[in-house]
């Protein structure tokens, strides 16, 4: 296997964590990940995560088991002022999941989301 | 100096502002790849071409210094350069090193700030997610904001894309973009396609990889909704000051009323039949427009007279 580097695994290890929605053991955790790295890669990446923050663990007899850890915080600082470079847009080799909308296009949004077959729109019609 | 000085620009820079306008009807890998392409060429032509011309330009004012030059930097028939064109290149050559500077100088700049900060979650509330390129120190950075809103499946859609970014290295992309717009504004629309294609890329394989198109584009747009609501007094602010403190200058992304969101687009993609995967076309013609600009943009700096190729 070819080396990685970690961060793309880090997002990898998130994405497969993510999907599962509930406590899994690094075997499984390995098993679903593309490539099948080792379980010395993967928990060098679930250490990581842990510093940061973004993964929970509890022992399960001989072994941790790992998921994603959403929503402990319930206060968000919430101000945008301390990562302003980031916050905005404004970046040339960074780029944002998606661009803030302004008004006229998150109305477009929606238009476009409205079109979808009443099938398709059921599922997630939670967007306000 | 005669017109075959400025060949590669003449052959380089047309496709480059045409790209900008045209939409390229090939999958989005294909997509960004010739773009990427076609930028870094027209944008090395202009360069070498301003840098040769100076040079040149340079003996003609002193013929004396010119004697030290490696014959193959000099036109074969040392004729003087006019003033016009040796003072026009020497500005271009001059502003191209001082914007490279700025937007390398900016891009590390910005990239270490997210390494830093993606050492944790960020405490926004703004839904914020982004890829942070790295071997070690890599990563994703996400807020908050993003893990209160989303379930697990969304969250896992959003991972998957920050992943093919940092698989498939779309930064270098990102910045041959940046850097071609920065040193020849006009190619700002190919810019854009380019920053389009590569997130394209990017929800074609999340949709590839989780099997759900109709839940990667909801996603985008439910993270692209929270975005404009719950944040649109925080962001329009954090917005205009970054637009002040000189971040969002020559970007303009978020201007209103530029232009139809690139979000809308990508969005409207998913909802629509998987683009065709172009196995052939899309080498080929990634190929075509390597062999056409590549050259050009080689013979800007000089490169077959200074090995001794043959060229044309």
């Amino acid at each position: 296997m070819a080396r990685r580097p970690l961060g793309r695994l880090e997002a990898e290890v998130l994405a497969v964590l993510a999907a599962a929605g509930a406590y899994i053991s690094t075997v499984d955790l390995c098993e679903r990940m593309i490539g099948a790295p080792t379980r010395s890669t993967v928990n060098t990446i679930l250490n990581r995560l842990l510093d940061k923050g973004m993964v929970q663990r509890v022992r399960v007899g001989r072994q941790y088991e790992y998921r994603l850890a959403v929503d402990e915080a319930d206060v968000v600082a919430g101000r945008m002022h301390e990562h302003l470079r980031l916050a905005s847009d404004q970046q040339y080799v960074l780029s944002r999941f998606v661009e803030t909308l302004s008004g006229e296009q998150a109305r477009m949004l929606r238009v476009v989301l409205d079109d979808l077959p009443p099938s398709l729109s059921g599922k997630g019609g939670e967007h306000p | 100096m005669n017109l075959f000085t400025f060949l590669p620009v003449a052959v380089t820079l047309p496709p480059a502002i045409l790209l900008g306008w045209a939409r390229v009807p090939l999958h989005p890998v294909w997509t960004a790849r010739i773009l990427a392409t076609v930028a870094a060429s027209a944008t090395t032509s202009v360069v070498g071409t301003a840098l040769f011309v100076a040079v040149n330009y340079g003996a003609t004012l002193a013929p004396d210094a010119a004697d030290r030059l490696p014959e193959w930097m000099l036109f074969g028939d040392d004729s003087p350069v006019p003033s016009m064109f040796g003072v026009l290149a020497v500005a271009v050559f001059v502003f191209a090193c001082v914007v490279v500077g700025r937007v390398v100088r900016r891009s590390v700049s910005g990239t270490r700030e997210a390494r830093r900060l993606s050492r944790g979650v960020l405490e926004c509330d703004e839904p914020v997610a982004m890829a942070v390129p790295g071997w070690r120190d890599g990563g994703v950075l996400v807020s908050r904001g993003l893990l209160r809103r989303l379930s697990g499946p969304e969250l896992a859609i959003v991972f998957r894309h920050e992943e093919t970014h940092l698989r498939h290295a779309h930064h270098r992309y990102l910045l041959v973009g940046a850097l071609s717009r920065a040193v020849l504004p006009f190619l700002r629309p190919l810019d854009r396609r380019l920053r389009l294609a590569v997130e394209r890329w990017a929800d074609e394989e999340t949709a590839d990889a989780v099997g759900d198109r109709v839940l990667v584009a909801r996603t985008i747009a439910k993270v692209a909704l929270a975005s404009t609501t719950s944040a649109a007094g925080a962001a329009g602010t954090a917005g205009a000051a970054a637009r002040d403190a000189g971040w969002g200058r020559g970007v303009g992304r978020d201007l209103p009323g530029f232009a139809e969101s690139q979000t809308v687009e990508r969005v409207r993609a998913l909802l629509a039949a998987p683009p065709a995967r172009n196995p052939v076309t899309g080498p080929m013609a990634l190929l075509g427009s390597s062999l056409t600009t590549g050259p050009f943009a080689a013979a800007a700096f000089q490169l077959d007279q200074a090995f001794g190729l043959p060229f044309i």
